[in-house]
């Protein structure tokens, strides 16, 4: 890279954080995920960290950053949903392929899995009929 | 007197499939596709078979998506150019069983593909099973005829009756014409879903938390901490996987 773009680039400072909640990301979804609600939270923030802060404000916080069970958030872009070039699957977590053997043996399983069960017996039912006159007798 | 529809006839299943494609009309929203994925894929897990999850829904991206519930979900984009071949990319690394989640809107670009692959796909040992869900409106039945109209033969069809109150009203689904014709010539299973409390369908979506997870007490959120909540998700799972045994053979192979 040319030197004086390299200069700029370690010139010119990390920008600072969007959202003044960005330091407390961590203990606000924390706290979301144990079922404090949004009112709660801006009460807290405010007793623990000094931080007054809107319910709205966390809300759209919390519904942009929430990605509970990702270690990278998403990026907010939009799919194009029938033009543009083709996108790769993107795979969570990679796929390992199977040899043959595994695969016939995953589906012998499957199979084994779909074997008709056996109809249950029905049992005696017994049903009482309020209007029908009763003819219990004394013994 | 109303024309009668054109039978079409459903194949005879010569042959065991080797692999199955499990998947959800897409289409009308807002009718619990990824709700009954979620417990679809809580059935499977009970049973340990393998599978691979895709998400296919791209309008319902952070939250209440079949990622939300299950990290391991491969997210998807539907594309007029490449269609559905993600299926054929999950197939091939292995997995014997797929289960997907069609966002609304994937009618158009599903079609193309079964028109131009599904042979190619049947002659490979591939079978699909098209999930519609049923809901008191009726706009959740045009949208399942629509998809039939297209798929034809070419899918196995299970209906899952959505109680989404209680009592439901099917009417529509029940005494529809068309809604008659398809379910003479598909011959769908039909199974039902029982009426959740919305306290825990709401908490368990918000929190991106699964009926096993509040069956385990495996959550922090209090109201499903509470022990009703823990029996009502047990009893939830319960009653729905008895129905999914009633029609496993369209869900495993």
């Amino acid at each position: 890279m040319n030197e004086d773009f390299q200069r700029i680039i370690d010139e010119v400072p990390d920008d600072e954080p969007r959202s003044c909640l960005e330091p407390y990301r961590d203990v606000i979804l924390r706290w979301r995920r144990q079922g404090r609600s949004y009112r709660r939270i801006c009460k807290l923030l405010g007793d623990k960290f000094g931080l007054k802060v809107g319910r709205t404000a966390l809300h759209e916080f919390v519904w942009r950053r929430s990605r509970p069970r990702k270690a990278t958030p998403e990026p907010e872009v939009e799919q194009p949903t029938s033009l543009g070039e083709p996108e790769p699957m993107q795979p969570a977590t990679p796929v390992p392929k199977l040899s043959a053997e595994e695969r016939a043996a995953q589906i012998e399983f499957i199979r084994s899995l779909n074997q008709p069960t056996l109809e249950e017996q029905p049992k005696p039912g017994w049903d009482f009929d309020l209007d029908k006159p009763r003819t219990i007798q004394k013994l | 007197m109303a024309t009668p529809s054109p039978v079409v006839e459903i194949p005879v299943r010569q042959v065991k499939p080797t692999s199955r494609v499990v998947f959800t009309q897409g289409g009308k929203g807002g009718v619990g596709k990824t709700a009954f994925s979620t417990l679809l894929v809580e059935w499977y897990a009970s049973k340990k078979v393998p599978l691979a999850l895709i998400d296919m829904d791209s309008e319902n991206k952070s939250r209440g998506s079949l990622a939300h519930f299950f990290p391991e979900a491969r997210k998807a984009n539907i594309q007029r150019a490449r269609g559905l071949d993600d299926f054929v990319h999950v197939l091939d690394s292995g997995s014997p069983i797929i289960v997907a989640d069609m966002g609304a809107g994937a009618g158009e670009v599903a079609h193309r593909w079964f028109n131009s692959m599904h042979e190619q796909a049947r002659d490979n040992g591939v079978a699909f099973t098209a999930i519609g869900l049923v809901t008191p409106d009726p706009a959740s039945v045009s949208s399942i005829l629509t998809w039939g109209n297209f798929l034809r033969d070419r899918v196995e069809y299970m209906i899952v009756k959505n109680f989404i109150s209680d009592p439901a009203d099917f009417s529509c689904w029940e005494n529809d014409g068309e809604a008659e014709a398809f379910r003479r010539v598909a011959q769908p299973k039909v199974i039902s879903m029982e009426y959740r409390i919305p306290e825990i369908e709401h908490e368990a979506r918000e929190h991106g938390l699964t009926l096993q997870a509040v069956a385990e007490r495996k959550t922090d959120v209090p109201a499903l901490k509470l022990t009703a909540s823990v029996w009502r998700a047990q009893a939830y799972r319960r009653n729905l996987f008895a129905e999914l045994e009633r029609v496993k053979d369209l869900l495993l192979l």
